[in-house]
């Protein structure tokens, strides 16, 4: 066994940062520590996001057996593709942990658990990224989703919040179970856990039904997390439930973890058809097939859906439903054989979505939780009129819903586009028309909420009282606005860079 | 140099968002933040101009998208030689002192902040235009300055007359801006690139031969029309006086209108000589005209825009002819006298509280010593007064005309009596004499050192800008290295070779307009209305400006209202037959509508809803809240999976 911990600098940062965020909790006065415990955990953030970004650590983590130079089994890799998403994973945290404030601020106990938990639940969404056998996959993922089912409950008086957790919980549970019976079914087909094993079982050609059934298992545990229907039960009433900003990270983070592993897994799982000479396999059902049914279904669910809401939040869970469904467009596209560079254009495409969607959801999170905060002392605060109590806020929850849609100047519209075009490219074009029909559908509901902002009509809005927006979140928005808007402007470098982490995780089969 | 470049686009940008987003809570709500911003691009254009003395350029191009599968790709650009840094250099120290200005002219105003920021956003407008490296990126620069001038022209808006001007100006310029999307089309046609190099070089190869190129040529003179306020665009600049008197200093020193000389001049390599001769005629019509129509205006803006408008006349005269050189001389030199007799309306509207109207005036300049002998400077110099800065470049343009076509150095001589002689007017009505309104004169006082401090420089400017022995213009305004297209070939050093001729008739020209107006309007003044009792017809021509705005109402919008009429009748005619003919249809067949309206149209919205219903039923359905049945959706199709992979 060789252990180089030091390509986990930024996960031992980050796990630091989550094990100091709890002292202020002893050592200081209640009425400083939010901020202490925040600060904290944004500088160790910060610190691992420069790590990955100036000193890029490249190679093993965990290498078990094998003989001279080359490991047997490597449990843990910091490659591109890794590099990527812990990036991404880094600069969302910090966006969360800023756009928590407000509401930590507020609590009257517990400001270091919730940032130590917030913290290691990231900390798990980085280590995902690097997994590279399935034992490890199973418990970095863990990490992720028990720190959230403590987050989503974390308003232990509040009745929906206990509800939110108590199902996220049960289901998640059922999730886990699926997930490991999986994992179990492909140690039985392969003898091993390492994916490199899995990938050459695969690509050997007429894998027993054994192994198709423990990838399914997998997969489908891995769409529990993601949010695809049918295994989205989960999201509206979680989302509802759960504190506004475990919501924010519930709805980038966390789906961001599941898409990461499914992007790893499908690397391997659909080796026989990523290349440009692939060959179909003839012995299962596709997993381009399964997958495309399920993106269409969780899309038409996901948007239809999101037309009656009335409450935002619950809109904005079945929005990230429908987000999902373009997600697993992208997966269906990677599943699928055809000539070219299809594949690595599908990848790019969904690690540029990922990040387009994580940072407008966090932005969008942002102006609600100062919405949240806000009507505590102005009870019946909702969007309704917003345009006229602060603009500026109306202007940020506007821009990002435009994102969500994926009009135009806005890097959600970019996102699309590449989806649909790398959709296209592998010759998927009803999946691709269902794609485009939906953003139609979807600007509807957007831009009903836009209006109820903007030109409330009808009976008259709540009374204009402005809203007060602390300066660091007003930051935060300006900062979201001005990616939203350079994601969809000047694209190039953040595509260029997802480019190249797709690159690194085809070339690394 | 890149450094420099970006800290004169970024400052007025920075300026521009603070101060619109927190200008009223800052101290003096604003204004120093916007001086001081506009303050650093102006000393960055002192860097820029320092360096590029004796002939450096700089470029730099950042890939921006590639369009399709077929185009190149498109690209933002920083372009920087002798001709940007005069641009800069006009363009950031204008805008500086009018900045300085409205600290005094606008104190008081409720809307005081937001007037700050929409002047840096102007200033950022023309300095993206003035720097930019493509035609694309010049585009953009280009509609933001008119989106600007709307704003500013129409910033009064609470009142009818601005906001109509404000309209009138954005879409009169919209039709030349038409001409720019034309010609923008036909040169990515015809070049497959914005690059003004890559432009110029597909020009030298094939010398006018594409008619694609000709057609760019006609639509970038066409956008220069409107936005220089020529014939026949030219109607929107004396409306535009309705905006607050610096931003009409900015528009016609500066900004708006440079910016079609600028495009001219920048472009010239890509206009073929006949073009250049529809330029040239334009050009000195437009001077003629306009000079005759400023000639009977009693508002003292209006004598002043239409004085605007004919000077920019001389420009794209001096560029038609080919002495490209001395219309950007002229250019930059007008830049600072007509600043300069703008500012000093303001001050004399600021101290008349707000009287425009110079038969109201006279006697003004015992109360206001420095804006009267400011404006004096000013009105000798757009006259052409020996040694001061207009009467170089002026007589540079006329010997470029005398070179190429007489008739038209002949009528632009006539133009400059004019100017000579409607300017004299201007002064001597406003100036001098006796008060003829003694409630005005009696209140009448300097405004603070904000407002006579911008004066004072820019008479300064005004005399020293054209001296010779300065070099500035010769040291920056080379002629493109492009220009080497036939008939085009002649320019460049005309303004070297003054003709003894033509400098005698231009002193001359000048020096009669000044004592004729003199005499008119001085000594003679008593006698005014006998002297021009033969002339009252053209009197009357000239003060309702050619009936340009009659004929455009006549020949354009009533056409168009008249349509828009007709439409509406056929319209009310078409609607009403077909109801008269339901009606006529009886009792049974509006019942038999009736039925089939009930049936099919409502039964098809119902059901449209009923669809919805059921769908959003089964949401909700699934969406009960209970555990349970979340979960047996789940494993009940992760099972129907699992059979469908394990089986196949």
């Amino acid at each position: 066994m060789r252990l180089e911990l030091q390509n986990l600098l930024p996960e031992f940062l980050v796990a630091g940062a989550g094990l100091a965020a709890l002292l202020p909790e002893l050592l200081l006065p209640p009425g400083r520590r939010a901020a202490a415990t925040a600060w904290t955990s944004f500088a160790g953030l910060l610190a691992a996001l420069l790590v990955i970004v100036f000193a890029p650590p490249h190679g093993t983590a965990l290498a078990v057996g094998g003989t001279g130079g080359e490991p047997h089994v490597t449990g843990w890799v910091s490659d591109g593709f890794s590099l990527y998403c812990r990036g991404a994973t880094a600069f969302v945290g910090l966006l969360l942990v800023l756009l928590a404030m407000p509401y930590t601020r507020r609590l009257d106990r517990g400001h270091g658990e919730f940032y130590a938990l917030l913290l290691y639940a990231l900390l798990g969404v980085m280590l995902v990224a690097g997994v590279t056998d399935l034992l490890s996959l199973f418990v970095c993922l863990e990490l992720v989703t028990i720190m959230a089912y403590i987050l989503a409950a974390y308003k232990r008086n509040d009745l929906k919040s206990t509800e939110a957790g108590m199902k996220y919980l049960v289901v998640g549970a059922v999730s886990t179970a699926v997930l490991l019976l999986g994992v179990a079914f492909v140690y039985g087909a392969t003898g091993s856990l390492s994916l490199v094993a899995l990938e050459g079982a695969v690509a050997a050609g007429a894998p027993s039904a054994f192994l198709v059934v423990g990838l399914a298992l997998v997969l489908i545990g891995l769409l529990f997390k993601v949010g695809g229907v049918p295994f989205h039960v989960w999201i509206p009433d979680v989302y509802e439930g759960a504190p506004t900003p475990v919501t924010g990270f519930l709805s980038t983070a966390s789906k961001a973890a599941g898409l990461i592993l499914l992007l790893r897994l499908g690397a391997v799982a659909f080796a026989p058809v990523l290349g440009a000479d692939g060959l179909r396999d003839p012995g299962t059902l596709s997993w381009a097939f399964l997958l495309g049914v399920l993106a269409l279904v969780t899309l038409l669910f996901g948007v239809l859906g999101a037309v009656p809401q009335r409450g935002v939040k619950r809109m904005l869970a079945y929005s990230s439903i429908g987000h999902a469904g373009y997600l697993l467009m992208g997966l269906a596209a990677l599943a699928t054989f055809a000539p070219g560079t299809g594949s690595q254009e599908a990848v790019g495409a969904l690690l540029f979505y990922l990040l387009a969607y994580s940072v407008t959801a966090a932005t969008a999170f942002a102006a609600l939780v100062a919405i949240g905060a806000a009507q505590r002392d102005q009870p019946g605060l909702g969007v309704r009129g917003l345009a006229t109590r602060s603009p500026f806020l109306a202007l940020a929850l506007c821009l990002a819903l435009l994102s969500l849609a994926g009009v135009p100047p806005m890097g959600g519209f970019v996102a699309k586009f590449l989806v649909l075009k790398a959709v296209v490219s592998k010759g998927l074009w009803l999946l691709a028309a269902f794609g485009a029909g939906a953003v139609v559908v979807s600007l509807y509901f957007y831009l009903c909420w836009v209006k109820e902002m903007f030109f409330p009509g009808g009976e008259t809005a709540p009374a204009g009282v402005p809203v007060r927006v602390p300066p660091l979140t007003r930051g935060l928005l300006v900062l979201g606005m001005v990616l939203m808007l350079g994601m969809g402007v000047a694209f190039g470098p953040f595509f260029e860079w997802a480019d190249g982490a797709a690159r690194s995780l085809l070339a690394a089969r | 140099m890149l450094t420099v470049a970006l800290a004169i686009l970024a400052a007025p940008l920075v300026g521009f968002v603070l101060q619109y987003a927190w200008g009223p809570r800052l101290w003096r709500q604003g204004d120093w933040l916007t001086l001081l911003a506009i303050g650093v691009s102006l000393v960055g254009s002192g860097v820029v101009l320092a360096d590029v003395w004796g002939g450096a350029t700089y470029r730099w191009t950042w890939e921006w998208f590639t369009p399709g599968a077929v185009g190149s790709a498109l690209s933002i650009g920083i372009a920087i030689d002798g001709l940007t840094a005069v641009m800069l250099c006009v363009v950031s120290l204008v805008a500086f002192l009018v900045h300085l200005f409205s600290m005094g002219y606008m104190h008081g105003d409720p809307k005081y902040p937001l007037f700050f920021a929409w002047l840096q956003m102007f200033s950022f407008s023309m300095l993206v235009l003035v720097l930019a490296g493509n035609l694309l990126h010049l585009f953009m620069g280009w509609e933001l300055v008119g989106l600007c001038s709307y704003k500013l022209i129409g910033f009064w808006s609470e009142r009818p007359a601005p906001a109509n001007a404000a309209r009138k100006a954005f879409l009169t310029t919209r039709i030349g801006d038409l001409g720019m999307m034309v010609a923008l089309m036909a040169i990515y046609a015809a070049v497959g690139s914005f690059e003004f190099d890559r432009i110029f070089e597909a020009v030298e190869q094939r010398a006018f031969d594409d008619p694609w190129l000709m057609l760019a040529g006609l639509g970038l003179f066409a956008a220069a029309v409107g936005k220089s306020a020529q014939l026949p665009l030219h109607v929107w600049l004396p409306d535009a006086m309705e905006g607050p008197t610096p931003v009409s200093a900015l528009i016609h020193a500066a900004t708006m209108v440079a910016a079609g000389v600028y495009l001219v001049g920048r472009m010239v390599p890509l206009l073929s000589p006949e073009v250049l001769a529809v330029i040239a005629v334009i050009g000195a019509v437009t001077a003629l005209m306009a000079g005759l129509i400023a000639l009977a205006q009693d508002d003292i803006k209006k004598v002043l825009a239409y004085s605007t408008v004919s000077q920019l006349g001389y420009m794209f005269l001096g560029l038609g002819v080919g002495a490209w050189h001395a219309g950007l001389f002229h250019l930059t030199t007008h830049a600072f006298f007509k600043a300069l007799m703008f500012l000093g309306s303001g001050s004399v509207i600021h101290a008349c509280h707000h009287e425009q109207d110079m038969r109201k005036m006279g006697g003004l300049l015992r109360r206001l010593p420095v804006t009267g002998g400011t404006f004096a400077v000013g009105v000798l110099a757009i006259a052409g007064a020996p040694f001061l800065s207009g009467f170089y470049s002026k007589d540079a343009i006329l010997s470029g005309a005398w070179n190429r076509f007489p008739l038209l150095f002949w009528i632009g001589l006539a133009a400059a009596v004019l100017t000579a002689f409607y300017m004299t007017r201007l002064y001597v009505l406003t100036f001098l004499g006796r008060p003829r309104d003694e409630h005005v004169h009696a209140h009448a006082h300097e405004g603070g050192l904000s407002m006579t401090l911008p004066l004072l420089v820019l008479a300064v400017l005004s005399v020293v800008a054209g001296w010779p022995f300065l070099g500035w213009d010769a040291a920056l305004l080379a002629p493109p290295t492009h220009l080497r297209v036939e008939g085009v070939a002649t320019v460049g050093d005309l303004h070297f070779e003054h003709d003894g001729t033509v400098m005698v008739l231009a002193i001359a020209a000048g020096l009669v307009g000044l004592v004729a107006g003199y005499a008119v309007f001085g000594r003679l003044a008593h006698r005014l209305d006998a002297l021009k009792a033969p002339f009252r017809g053209l009197e009357r021509a000239f003060a309702r400006k050619f009936w340009f705005d009659e004929l455009y109402r006549e020949v354009v919008l009533r056409p168009a209202y008249g349509l828009a009429a007709w439409f509406t009748a056929t319209d009310q005619r078409g609607v009403d037959g077909v109801v008269n003919a339901v009606g006529r249809g009886g009792t049974r067949g509006a019942r038999v509508s009736a039925f089939v309206d009930r049936v099919v149209v409502d039964g098809l919205v119902r059901l449209t809803g009923a669809v919805c219903q059921f769908l959003g039923a089964g949401v909700s359905l699934l969406q009960s809240g209970r555990v349970r049945l979340y979960l047996g959706v789940s494993v009940g199709a992760l099972a129907v999976i699992l059979l469908l992979e394990g089986l196949s």
